[in-house]
């Protein structure tokens, strides 16, 4: 079905296009994405520095990087690994082709994932919407996205394109099984052209109820006497 | 039975296998749409309140309360009901409108499931509840997670959750029962068909009693058969070649 559904470079196109995107996440496991430094306008010293992660972890140096907190934010961390490392399965399964349910696996996967990543964007973006002028105290506050922030920002624009990617072509594959159901003749070509990717075999429900009729088979002692 | 029957059965049958898969993609779709009003209840009200009941000596705001949307959006009123807009936080907006979109591509994309039937809805409908289960999941967690002593030594300081924060958690799950009832059974294909079959047993047999009863009163010689007798037997013993 696979190689019928996506030529050569379709059938890799999706996958590497969730796998760049899961791996355009990962830097902002371990480097912060935000930074936010306050010093002396007239002096130039750096009185306070902060850095947050994405995953909720603040640092906060003051003078002479003196470490005046560093709190984590385990349960969310656990989350975002949870997240990553289940897209990165999803996707896995989908390239391989192994599997039937790989794509719908790589499309929930990478929905829980894109949730996640485009909540922290948001969440960045209206930070630097609300910036704090300090200019009338003395002090110079810098804010700034990192490299890291960068990167998952990117990240969640990449996640959207595969996840339309993902939507796209299995819409295509299921107008062409639908096509080759109604051109195969039988009687199953109108079980196939009314289930076109169904999720059970065709014909199941043919199948069940003469079945349970013959395993109770009162009916035929009943009537044979 | 000619064959002409044999197909009208059969087009009878699938009709009907249709609308059953109808009615339980309305279901599903029904129980998502619940979870998508839960979680939108958040948009309005606040999700957390921290409330200083015993102010300071010299504290000029007696006391305040402060509310937390879900979304970020903080309010901080004194206890005598007065808005304090000095307070200056992140911009809130960033995040309320992806909240508010990503619902209702939830709602479009359960809608679309209804609709469409096969792979595509499926798929479309996959997308959306994930995208609505990560967002609400992440503000839960933010929540959960917070940390009071962020905020400094506050004496007096209490925390409470409102309504709209367990109509959240709600929400998360019923919206990752939505997507598990429609995910199950595509990943694990087998089990779930055996459980179908075996369910599909279990109501047989419920209803074999009355085939039963049926089927006595059809075997005595009557002149007057039992109504309820023809249909029965029309199953089983139609492929019969007696």
């Amino acid at each position: 079905m696979g190689t019928v559904r996506d030529g050569p470079a379709g059938r890799w196109l999706g996958p590497g296009v969730a796998f760049v995107a899961i791996l355009l996440v990962v830097p902002s496991l371990l480097s912060p994405t935000w930074e936010m430094s306050v010093s002396d306008r007239e002096h130039g010293s750096l009185l306070s520095r902060q850095w947050e992660w994405s995953w909720g972890r603040v640092r906060v140096t003051g003078l002479e990087g003196v470490e005046l907190r560093d709190d984590w934010n385990p349960i969310a961390l656990a989350v975002l690994v949870v997240l990553l490392v289940a897209a990165l399965v999803g996707v896995a399964a989908w390239a391989s082709r192994r599997v039937e349910w790989g794509r719908g696996a790589a499309l929930v996967t990478l929905a829980l994932l894109t949730g996640r990543v485009l909540t922290t964007v948001a969440d960045r973006l209206g930070r630097s919407l609300g910036e704090v002028d300090q200019g009338a105290s003395g002090l110079t506050v810098r804010s700034q996205m990192t490299t890291a922030g960068t990167l998952e920002t990117v990240a969640a624009v990449v996640l959207l394109v595969a996840l339309v990617l993902i939507v796209a072509t299995a819409g295509l594959g299921g107008r062409v099984v639908e096509l080759g159901a109604t051109q195969a003749p039988g009687p199953r070509s109108a079980v196939g052209a009314g289930e076109p990717a169904g999720l059970r075999p065709a014909g199941e429900h043919l199948a069940s109820s003469p079945v349970s009729f013959d395993d109770t088979g009162k009916p035929d002692e009943i009537r044979r006497p | 039975m000619t064959e002409g029957e044999a197909l009208a059965a059969s087009s009878a049958r699938e009709d009907g296998s249709r609308r059953d898969g109808w009615r339980m993609r309305l279901a599903g779709a029904a129980l998502g749409g619940v979870g998508v009003l839960l979680a939108a209840s958040t948009t309005v009200w606040p999700t957390r309140v921290f409330a200083v009941q015993v102010p300071e000596v010299g504290d000029f705001t007696k006391g305040y309360e402060q509310r937390i949307w879900s979304w970020g959006r903080q309010v901080v009123y004194s206890s005598d009901g007065v808005l304090l807009d000095g307070f200056g936080g992140p911009n809130p907006v960033a995040r309320l409108v992806l909240l508010v979109v990503v619902l209702v591509l939830a709602a479009a994309s359960l809608a679309t499931w209804v609709v469409v039937p096969g792979r595509r809805g499926e798929l479309t409908a996959a997308v959306g509840l994930g995208l609505a289960l990560a967002t609400v999941t992440g503000s839960v967690v933010e929540r959960v997670s917070f940390d009071d002593r962020s905020m400094g030594p506050q004496p007096g300081l209490v925390e409470i959750t409102t309504t709209a924060a367990w109509l959240e958690v709600v929400s998360v799950g019923v919206l990752a029962v939505t997507l598990a009832l429609m995910v199950v059974p595509v990943v694990l294909l087998g089990p779930s068909a055996a459980l179908e079959r075996r369910v599909a047993l279990v109501l047989q047999r419920l209803k074999a009693p009355r085939a039963d009863a049926a089927l006595r009163a059809d075997a005595a010689p009557r002149a007057d058969a039992a109504p309820g007798s023809t249909h029965t037997p029309s199953v089983g013993f139609s492929d019969d070649p007696d």
